[in-house]
Order: structure tokens, then sequence, then C-alpha cells
């Protein structure tokens, strides 16, 4: 923003001096760029290496000296009146010209590096290039170090800048001016807490400065100036000059101060015609003209001479007033009517302008239209009536601040201290929440007793119709031995049905009734056993146990000797035990092999390969969700 | 602290139970547990959905209208602590609670016994139907008398 | 008179607390000195209390009141609702309220003749504000935001507004409340009226960043320690055009 960029000068990056300058840039290169090449890398590599360098300097260069530039203030660009003091004191040229010089410096040297650049892509050895990168560096300090004046000019102004005093051109200010000795620094000493030196020899301010003051709510600027003699603009040194820059952009209201006593070393007639000599400054300011030192000589002891000259500015329309800076004799007079002048005239400003209606309705009051006949007064409870008439001092309370410091951390905020119960003492009873699954606050009620009497009236009136009496059925005998045999019957079926159920499950492998033939034989054998009738011809189990009771005792015998184990070197090995003869394992074997050959040539799953046959087993997919876990599902 | 009502199913929900769901209409739902809460993800329908409260007592399963429900109610106007108050309260709560158990009980009772007669014609057409069942089968009966029969005949001719 | 406070650094004074002409509300901070504040003005007079609305600190933008009664959230739990309920005298009435705009501090603005309420605002929550707080409410906007509780603040004797309500919205808000309105700011320039300052008939507390020139504005309008609104237009004017 414009504003702000005018009057904040001291964040400018110092400017070094070209020594300095140009020993910055190359020792930045030696650190931040690598250090190590031999010959003996490849030619690219080194081209590279020294290209680097080469451009990493002139970027350090270039990034410092745009740098500077960007930071010094452009004079089109500020607010005019730092353009003109700046002209003043640093000579609008010069300055300029500085600026301008670093600018081509900055050129002179980009283009420098882009020939060496250009150059060393063509190295063809390590010295060659090394001599390049020499050239191209000492080409570009020597434009450095051409630079000194320029830089040591800038960096001086840079010094000076950073101390100006921060004037806001905006803002209200009130310039104080008059030939030098009158008592401007003085005044701004009394009204301010500005400490501007204040001596009896003239030009003891010789630069401009700032204090503030506080009237009406708004912070004022007053600046003091050094003393304008009277003479021609062209006679005026740059100390004057600065005064009048401050005169002419400033728009503030201007204090002329006039020494009556004559001790400033000037007559009542020369201020008068320094004041005409300026008074094309003062066109659009409001102005007042404050008679000082007049605990020295009063406005009436004034020669009558003088009394007419002076007549002559009031009737003009100028205001004379009097004052002592080291009385404080009508000190705050003349500030007042200075800030009354100021402000009457920037509002008549802001209010013709545009932005009329931002402000305007800041300083609208809106009365009310009474709609209605309804009085509604302003309520202020008796107490504090009576709080405001006793004195202060007496009522001094402990406040809970104070006794928290007091306790320190052992301060506990006690909220039902605040309660307002009907008795005190039931302020710390510990109150229920939650009664037998309810919530208390649901229930209270300050009618709770009679319509609990209500209800309970109800219920005794209920009671006594005899809703709640059991009746008892007197169920016939016939009905009763009916209602047992239903039941009998009911609960035989629900066996009937489990035992269905159960037959149907099939819980051991079967053998297909093909493969066992009733025999003759077999069925002659069990003439003796009643398992006849219970026999099922299709189970394997009957199956097994038939052919064991078909064979002779002695063949059981038999085979029983055979298979009982003797000592541990006759015990036969249990791959071979199950078998009657070696044949047989043999066989066995082979079969082993033919059942399993589509398995091994069709490279398919088998029983030993980890599958899950079933995804969603029933058991664990079925029944209800009560309390648990049913994620899974 | 506070005990409220599962949305879906209208059981209490203690602290430290449940979810909370807040629609962007400012509606609140609180769900006692995830059955509930996925339910109503799934858009169903307390009124529809049978072992909930909601629809026992729409469908006149259970006790609904009572003035023992005034009791209890969700209050905005508070009143100031008074240990009597509380007190009496407090007793209160529990006494409505025993008749609002009472009248429930009654209430199902009654709604039970409205079936009795069709029961007791269960019963008759049962048995009519069913009888033979309690009779034992023709062929086990034949058997067993048979082997009565042996038995005895063997006895006799040991004692011979 | 106008304080300025703060509470644990913030200059919102509106948002942690809720002065009436009949109690106080505060929030519990961390310290007691933002309470202290009040007790040192208010004590002997009214109740100043401590609270929390839905366990938040933000009681000022939750709960609406007037000396006539107090209207809190559905968010409020029963154990806090006791609490105000057991602080507060007889004479003022408590009620929470179901509605969907639960913010009630900013979306009512209320003196105890007069309430200023959301366009949107549910008629059920209108009955009970007109019913508890004995107002005439009236739905209406400042300066086209909605939110009316947050940019406004007035008691009895007067009002103050968003700064850029215009002359006519001014006036016609004026005969509405049958209160003299402003415009102006709190805060060293913050829109937000009714967040910045509690006020009541005799007293008014704002935010430390307040500017001497916003706490002159805040007494002549509020009619603070004697002042009156012609200050506005009188010294004071010069002071508030040119800033």
């Amino acid at each position: 923003m414009a504003a702000t960029t005018c009057y904040n000068f001291k964040k400018t990056t110092v400017v070094p001096s070209a020594k300095d300058f140009v020993d910055i840039i190359l020792s930045k290169t030696q650190r931040k760029t690598p250090t190590v090449v031999h010959k003996h890398y490849q030619i690219g590599r080194i081209r590279q290496f020294y290209m680097r360098k080469v451009k990493f300097t002139q970027q350090n260069c270039h990034d410092r000296l745009s740098q500077i530039l960007n930071d010094f203030p452009k004079l089109d660009e500020v607010h005019p009146f730092y353009a003109d003091l700046m002209n003043i004191l640093y000579d609008k040229n010069h300055y300029k010209l500085a600026l301008g010089q670093l600018n081509t410096a900055m050129h002179l040297i980009d283009n420098v590096a882009k020939d060496y650049v250009r150059l060393l892509k063509y190295g063809d050895s390590l010295y060659r290039c090394k001599q390049l990168k020499k050239a191209a560096l000492g080409r570009m300090c020597t434009i450095l170090k051409r630079q000194n004046q320029s830089l040591q000019y800038l960096e001086q102004v840079r010094q000076h800048l950073a101390r100006l005093p921060t004037i806001d051109p905006n803002t209200r200010t009130i310039l104080i001016c008059g030939f030098p000795n009158v008592g401007k620094s003085s005044f701004i000493n009394k009204i301010t807490r500005a400490d501007v030196e204040v001596q009896p020899y003239a030009f003891t301010t010789k630069s401009l400065f700032v204090g503030h003051m506080d009237y009406k709510y708004l912070r004022w600027q007053v600046v003091d100036t050094p003393g304008i003699l009277d003479h021609s603009l062209e006679q005026r040194n740059a100390i004057e000059m600065q005064a009048i820059a401050a005169l002419a952009h400033l728009r503030a209201a201007v204090l002329y101060i006039m020494d009556i006593s004559g001790q400033c070393g000037h007559s009542i007639e020369e201020q008068i015609g320094l004041f005409r000599s300026l008074q094309p400054l003062f066109s659009k300011k409001p102005i007042l003209i404050a008679l000082n030192k007049i605990d020295i000589i009063g406005v009436t002891d004034l020669s009558d001479d003088v009394k007419t000259q002076l007549q002559s500015l009031t009737t003009e329309g100028i205001d004379l007033l009097p004052m002592s800076t080291v009385t404080e004799e009508g000190l705050f007079d003349v500030k007042k009517e200075a800030c009354e002048r100021l402000l009457a005239q920037r509002i008549e400003v802001k209010l013709k302008s545009r932005r009329v209606n931002d402000i305007i309705n800041r300083v609208h009051v809106a009365t009310p239209v009474q709609r209605d006949d309804k009085d509604r007064p302003v309520f202020i409870p008796d107490s504090v009536k009576e709080k405001k008439a006793i004195d202060d001092s007496i009522s001094k309370k402990k406040l809970m601040r104070d006794y928290e410091e007091e306790l320190g951390d052992d301060y506990i905020l006690d909220l039902k201290r605040e309660y307002d119960l009907k008795n005190e003492d039931e302020k710390y009873d510990i109150v229920p929440e939650i009664y037998e699954g309810k919530n208390i606050a649901d229930f209270i009620d300050p009618e709770i007793m009679e319509k609990l009497e209500s209800l309970e009236r109800e219920e005794e009136l209920r009671e006594a119709a005899g809703i709640y009496d059991d009746e008892i059925d007197e169920d016939d005998d016939e009905y009763t031995e009916i209602k047992k045999k239903a039941d009998l019957i009911r609960s035989k079926k629900k066996l009937l049905a489990l035992k269905n159920r159960e037959k149907k499950s099939r819980n051991k492998p079967t053998m297909p009734r093909r493969k066992i033939q009733a025999t003759r034989s077999r069925l002659d054998k069990f003439q003796n056993m009643d398992e006849m009738e219970s026999m099922d011809t299709s189970t394997e189990a009957n199956a097994v146990s038939r052919k064991r009771q078909s064979l002779s005792k002695e063949i059981m015998q038999r085979k029983r000797k055979a298979s009982r184990s003797v000592t541990r070197s006759q015990s036969r090995p249990r791959d071979e035990s199950a078998f009657a003869n070696p044949s047989q394992k043999a066989r066995a074997r082979i079969l082993t092999k033919k059942s399993q050959k589509k398995i091994r040539f069709g490279a398919l799953k088998g029983e030993s390969d980890r599958a899950i046959p079933d995804l969603k087993p029933k058991h664990l997919y079925s029944g209800k969700r009560k309390q648990g876990k049913t994620s899974r599902r | 602290m506070r005990l409220v009502k599962c949305y879906f199913c209208s059981s209490t929900i203690y602290p430290g139970h449940g979810i909370q769901f807040v629609r962007n209409d400012n509606k609140v739902f609180k769900f006692c547990r995830a059955k509930c809460h996925k339910a109503f993800k799934k858009h169903r329908n307390p009124r529809k959905v049978r072992w909930t409260k909601a629809f026992r007592k729409s469908a006149g399963k259970e006790l609904a209208i009572d003035s023992t429900f005034e009791f209890e109610r969700n209050r905005n106007i508070p009143v100031k602590y008074n240990r009597e108050l509380w007190n009496k309260s407090l007793e209160a709560i529990k006494r409505v609670q025993e008749i609002k158990m009472k009248r429930q009980h009654q209430y199902v009772k009654n709604r039970l016994k409205a079936n009795t007669a069709a029961l007791k014609e269960a019963d008759y057409e049962e048995v009519k139907q069913n009888i033979h069942i309690l009779e034992e089968p023709k062929v086990k009966k034949e058997a067993k008398i048979k082997r009565a029969t042996q038995v005895i005949q063997e006895i006799d001719m040991d004692t011979d | 008179m106008a304080t300025r406070a703060h509470f644990e650094k913030s200059c919102e004074i509106g948002v942690f607390s809720k002065l009436t002409n009949t109690y106080c509300l505060t929030a519990i901070g961390a310290s007691e000195n933002f309470y202290s504040v009040f007790e040192s003005e208010l004590a002997e007079t009214i109740p100043v209390i401590h609270t929390s609305l839905a366990g938040c600190r933000i009681i000022g933008t939750l709960c609406v009141g007037n000396r006539h009664g107090l209207i809190v959230p559905s968010s409020a739990t029963d154990q806090e609702l006791q609490h105000i309920r057991n602080c507060l005298p007889d004479a003022v009435k408590v009620q929470r309220v179901e509605e969907r705009l639960s913010a009630l501090g900013n979306v009512v603005a209320c003196n105890d003749y007069v309430a200023l309420v959301h366009p949107d605002l549910d008629v059920e929550t209108e009955e009970i504000i007109a019913d508890t707080l004995r107002v005439e409410v009236f739905r209406q906007t400042i300066a086209g935001n909605v939110i009316v509780g947050n940019y406004c603040a007035f008691n009895n004797a007067g009002g103050l507004v968003h700064p850029r309500t215009n002359t006519n919205d001014l006036d016609e808000l004026s005969s509405l409340l049958q209160v003299p309105l402003a415009a102006g700011t709190v805060n060293r320039g913050s829109d937000a009226i009714g967040a910045g300052l509690v006020v009541n008939d005799w007293c008014a507390f704002c935010g430390m960043d307040t500017t001497s020139t916003e706490l002159s504005v805040i007494e002549s309008i509020f009619k603070i320690s004697g002042a009156q609104p012609s200050a506005i237009t009188g010294h004071l004017r010069d002071t508030l055009v040119d800033t």
C-alpha cells in the first residue's frame, strides 16, 4: 500500500561498500559451490564446475543489487512530501544517478556472465576453463569496485533515511513554524512527550521533529520545524527548505509562532514580513498565530504601531492567541483552537467526498417514533441506587479473585455457594440423578404427591372392581382327562419326530446294499438269535459283526495268535500288520498310487492341500442375533 | 448424566453404551447397540420390526396408554431444589413403577385369556385325531404276546 | 459505568457472559479474574453466577434472557438447568427449548420489552420467548445479517448496532424497538457488537481492545452514568467522522 510504504524507511537493506561487496560475493561463491576439481575429470564435468561458479556469482550479485534497488524508495512513488524532503536532503539527481549506476552495473555483470558462460562451453582443458572463470569473476569485481562512490553515498542515504521521523502525511497534523528562537521547540515539548533540544542560539533545531498528543479521543501529530529566515527561496539553505517542504505538502493546521518580546533578535515587523512572504504556502490550511513570550512583555504593553500591524492581521481573519511556553499560560487554548480548526476542515472535506455514506451512519442517532401507549421504563433495582449513594471507599468487598490468590492451589470453585434456596442448609446436599433405572429429573413436579394420591385411589378402585382377580376356571373332569391325553399326544409326537430325524441322519459310512448278499448260510447262523428282526442288512457295522460271527471259533483263535505280539524283535512293523501277507501289502500300495494318479498327473488339489471346503458353515451363520458379536457375518 | 431410550428398540441406554447419530436437520438418534444401529441404517421401520417396544405398543401387545406414564416426562421447566420434594419423588418413583408393572402384567394376562376357548377346542381335536399314537402298534403287541406265552411255557416246563 | 474486561485473553465478553437487570451469568474460566470483574461491580445488587451450558463455556451465545426469564437450548443438561434454577431468584423463569437453531444468544437479541429474532426461528420457540421473557417478538435482520444477537446489543435505554447499518434501517429498527439506536463498533473496530459487549440498564462491560471513542459512544447511547445519546451528534461527532 502506498500509505504504509511512504513513511517506513527503516527496513532497507544495508548497502555494503564496494570492497565489502566483493568480499561477500566471492566468499559466498567459494562456500556455496563445490571446490574440488581435477584435471582428469571428464571435460563436461569440468566445464559444468566452472560455469556453475560464474553463474552463481552473477546470480548473487544480481540478487543483492536488485534488493538494494527495490528497497530504496522511488521518489515518484512516495508521497510528494517525502519526495521533496529527500530531494532537499539528498539531492534528487544524485540519488537517481546513484541508483541508475547500480542498475547498469547489475546489467553489465549479467552480460559478463553470459559471455563467459558461452566461452566456457568450449573450454577444452581445466587450465583454460579456470582462466575463463578467473577472468569472469575478475571483470565482475571490477565493475563492482567502480561503483564504490554510489554504494557509499547510498549507504549514507540509507542511514539518514532510517533516522527520519515517521510523519504520516494523511493524519491530523499541526505544523509549527516561525523565525528561529521564537519558542517552537519549547512549545512542542510542552504539548507532547517529545524531547526536542532547546538552546538560546539560533538553528538549534536543524531538522523536522514529530511529537504526538491526544485531543478528543484522537491522535494528533505535532511537527516542529527549523526556523525560517526571511529571504527568497533561492537563498534558502537545506535546513530551511525542510520546513518549507513540510509547509508545502502536509495537510496540516499551521501554527505560526511570533516572539513579541524581541528576544529572538528579530522585530515584530520582520516576523510579520516573513508571515506575509510565507502566506501563499498557507493557502488552504487553517492558520493561527500564537504570540509567544507574553511573560516578558504583555500584549497590552506593546507599542501602538505594533498593535496596528497586528490589527491588520486580525482584520484578515487570522486569530492571534497570546501564550507563554515558560509559564504555560494560554497553551491549552492555542492547542484547542488549532485542533478544532483542523478537525472542522477535515470533516468538511470528508463529508463532501464520495465516502460520506460510510461515515454518516456512524454519527446518526435514530430516535424512535412512539408507536403505542405502552410505557417502557428503564429498570434499575433499588439496591443499585443505594450502592451508588454509599461511598466507594467504605464498601471494599473481598473478591473471589483475592480468595483465589490467597489460597493458591487450595482454592476450589464451589458452585453451590451461589445457590438461593428456601432452606440454606440444603445447599450442599448431594442430589442423585438416576434411581431404579429412571432419571429423577423426569419425575420432579411440585404436584407429584397429589398425582400419586389420585393414582393410589384409582388403583384401589380397580382392585375393588376385581380387575386383578384371577379367574380360576372350574374344568370338569372330562376336560382334564382330555387335556392330559392331548398333552401326552403332543409330547409323543415330538419324540417321534426327533427319532425320525435321527434315523435320517447318517453318522456312519454305509455299505451299499448290493455288496452284502443275504446268503442262506449266513442267515442260518442267526437262527438262534433274535437279531434278525431288527437286522438291517445294509449297515456295515452289522456286516462286520456278522462276518466275525460267521467264522468258527478255531479260526478266530488262530487269528488272534498270529496277531499277538511276542517279543520286540519279533514284533511286526506297523505298516505290515494291517496286511495278511506282503503281496497284499504290495497290492494295497499299487491301489493307493492308482487312486492318486489323477491328482498327480492332473496337478489337481488333493486331500492334503489346505482348502476350506465350506466358507459359510451353517453352525456359525445360523441362529438368532442375540447379544454378542456378529461381525463375522 | 442421563439415561436415554434407544430410538429403535426403546431400551434404556446406560452411560458408556451405544452410538449417537446426529442428522443434518439437527435431529439426534441414539442406539443401544449395533443391532439397532444397523437396522436403522437399513431404513427399517421400528414399528414394523416385531421385537421392538414400538411395534408391541402399536400392535396392542403391551400397555401403551395409562395414567402411570404421565409421571415420567421430559421436563423443560426446572423446580428449585427442596429436599422434602426430592425425597418424596424418590418414593413416588418406586410406587409408580410398582403400579405400572402390575397393570402391565394384568393387560398381558387379559390378552392371553381371550384364547382359552380356542385352546380347549384344540385339545379336543388333538385327542380325536391322534389318539392312536398313544396306543401300541399291533406287530409289536403280537410279538410281545408271543414271547410272553413262550416264557410262560418254559417256566411251566421247568417246574414240571 | 462501562468497564473493560477480558476472558482468558479473549475480548469477546458477550460470548462468555450474560448480563441482565436481575442476574448475571459468567463462564467458568481457569481463574476467577473474569468473575471478579462482574463481582466488583454487581455483587451486592444482583446474583452473579458461574455456570456452563451443554458443558461449554460459551454461555452468552447459547442462552438468551432478560429480567423476567432465561431461555436455554435443548443441549443444556438437566444438572446445569437445575444449577441455574437453584441460583436464580424465583421471579426469573427458566426454560429449556427444543430448537434447531440452538445458539440462542446469536439468534435472539432482547431487552425487557422487545426482542429481535432470526427470521427462521420456529413458531413455538417464538411463543415461548414471548411468554417466558414477556416481550414483543419481531423477526428482523440487521444490515442484511440474520444472526441478530451477534450484531446488536440493546438495553431498555438505547441500543448499538452493526456499523454498516444505513440510516433508514436504523430509523426503522429504532421505531420497532422503541429505543434510540446508533451504529458503532467495539473492540477496535469489530462488527460483532453482541459478542463484544454485555450491557444492562446501569452498567456495561466490553473487551480490552475497545478504544476510548468506542467506550464513550457506548456510554452515551446506553445512557450509562448519566451520558446522553446527544453526545454522539455532539462532541463525539468530529472524532467519529475523522477516524
